[in-house]
């Protein structure tokens, strides 16, 4: 398993450094526009606004697992991962494993991005705690996993009827509602960082069970 | 030589929407050539998904080289090569890169093997092509390279000379032609293009709608299927192991699965200016795939 995330990571370790280049670019840019052209109040935000650079990072690491994604469906990776003589929940697990890698990288260097930022800029700070560093990327990995995820049950509902992909559908639905409810209820950092990260671990639970129980491999 | 069977298929079913596969009870020995022909549409790909592992069947069951086709058990996968009209190669990455790829999980790869049946194909390995500039026949070499490359007893090709021209289905005929020199292979062979199988096959299997209509050695057919004419003043006369009957006034046309027994019965019947033709596979194809259902039973 690890060695088809390791060959991924491989193939697409350049998508990811490229993604992260134009997230701080444009990121830099609007600081630097902002700077150039902005009012005087513009300018006293600036700061401020530099904070959120780990964002940008984590964003960026989300297109590139987008990006990832959508490339592997394109060029049909399904079909060649299945034939390879690896167990299928292997095959699974690397598949879900792979895109958190991409955020789990991001995260690393959001953290030390923001590490720097509070060394520089000292508190207070609008990011007070790297703790929300954490919650935006499992929050951002959530999105990529249900994407996944919609795949497995849009797959499951072509080769059974509406009544027996009900219930899929609407894990998937509710799995969809607790993460935007997440977003709103009041709780602490700590508890919301946890929710979102309990709702990611049921999410690919439930993706790598739709794709081991798959009756078709083809594009 | 192995006598265990490159694959059985014993009562396999696997339904789409509007369509349905099977059951099919269909076995491979080791060091033959199975041609598989049949319209768009009839199930070629699907069977051939299924002894892959690709797609599930809803009954029955599939062996390959003795053991169950099991994704959680993946040994079987060793013994199986697939080329099919999508690969799922890295296009991003060169020839070389791809191979590599492969060359990690599979323990039987041999790195040998594969520079010989680069050279053999004019596949360019040591050039940085990317799988992206390739050609589709470069592709479809890259993918009978790939598929070639673990050394496996049973090699499942869909369509693989399809939209190649002449010059390069020659040398890829002539690689698989080499591939059986062991009698170890096993070729399962779908396609359109019969003039590849009549030169590969040792049996064909028709298939419509799913269904087999018929499975029978090359060689059986080019000897006994023949386009037969005559004259006879009756006019409702069923001709023995007819497959297609047409008369225009005294004049009869057929086809015969079985000339000598439908010869012998126009001796009986005193049937004149008697004359028969030999078939091409190709022909002989179309009659097969026309007459549907009542080919067997003749």
């Amino acid at each position: 398993m690890w060695r088809l995330v390791r060959e991924g990571l491989r193939f697409y370790g350049r998508t990811l450094l490229v993604s992260w280049a134009f997230g701080v670019g444009i990121f830099l840019l609007v600081v630097a526009i902002l700077a150039v052209v902005g009012s005087v109040r513009d300018r006293a935000e600036l700061p401020r606004m530099a904070a959120q650079m780990p964002v940008a990072i984590l964003i960026a690491s989300m297109v590139a697992a987008f990006i990832v994604t959508g490339t592997e469906r394109a060029e049909a990776r399904v079909r060649l991962h299945v034939m390879l003589p690896l167990p299928i929940g292997q095959v699974a697990l690397a598949r879900i494993l792979f895109p958190a890698i991409f955020m789990l990288l991001g995260l690393g260097v959001s953290h030390a991005v923001f590490g720097a930022l509070l060394a520089v800029q000292g508190p207070p700070h609008p990011w007070h705690r790297h703790l929300t560093v954490d919650y935006v990327a499992l929050l951002l990995l959530f999105w990529i996993e249900a994407a996944l995820a919609f795949r497995e049950v849009i797959e499951l509902g072509r080769r059974v009827r509406w009544g027996a992909a009900f219930a899929p559908r609407a894990f998937l639905a509710l799995a969809v509602a607790v993460a935007v409810v997440v977003q709103v209820v009041q709780v602490g950092a700590l508890a919301r960082v946890a929710m979102v990260a309990a709702l990611n671990a049921g999410l690919m639970t439930f993706t790598h069970h739709l794709f081991v129980r798959r009756a078709q491999f083809t594009k | 030589m192995s006598s265990v069977p490159a694959f059985t298929l014993s009562g396999v079913v696997k339904r789409y929407r509007g369509f349905t596969l099977g059951p099919l009870d269909l076995v491979l020995q080791p060091g033959t050539v199975l041609g598989f022909v049949g319209p768009n549409g009839s199930g070629k790909t699907t069977t051939i998904n299924c002894i892959a592992g690709l797609a599930i069947p809803e009954e029955g069951t599939v062996e390959v080289s003795g053991q169950r086709v099991d994704h959680r058990v993946p040994a079987w996968k060793a013994d199986i090569g697939v080329v099919g009209e999508t690969h799922g190669f890295y296009r991003g990455w060169t020839v070389e890169e791809n191979l590599r790829f492969l060359s990690r999980f599979y323990p039987g790869w041999s790195d040998q093997r594969v520079t010989r049946l680069a050279d053999r194909l004019g596949l360019p390995l040591a050039k940085k092509t990317c799988v992206c500039n390739l050609s589709k026949g470069q592709l479809a070499k890259l993918a009978i390279v790939a598929a070639l490359g673990h050394g496996p007893r049973l090699l499942l090709l869909d369509e693989p000379t399809g939209g190649l021209d002449p010059v390069v289905r020659a040398e890829v005929l002539d690689v698989l032609w080499e591939v059986l020199e062991d009698g170890e292979h096993a070729i399962f062979y779908s396609t359109h293009v019969l003039s590849d199988i009549s030169r590969l096959a040792d049996e064909l299997v028709f298939l419509r709608e799913g269904r087999v209509l018929l499975r029978s050695p090359k060689d059986h057919l080019t000897e006994h299927w023949r386009r037969i004419s005559f004259r006879l003043a009756e006019e409702d006369v069923t001709v023995v192991a007819a497959v297609e009957y047409r008369r225009v006034r005294a004049e009869h046309q057929v086809v015969s699965a079985d000339a000598e027994a439908t010869l012998a019965q126009l001796r009986e019947l005193g049937a004149e200016s008697v004359e028969q033709s030999r078939m091409t596979i190709d022909e002989i194809a179309v009659a097969i795939l026309k007459g549907g259902s009542h080919v067997a039973p003749r």
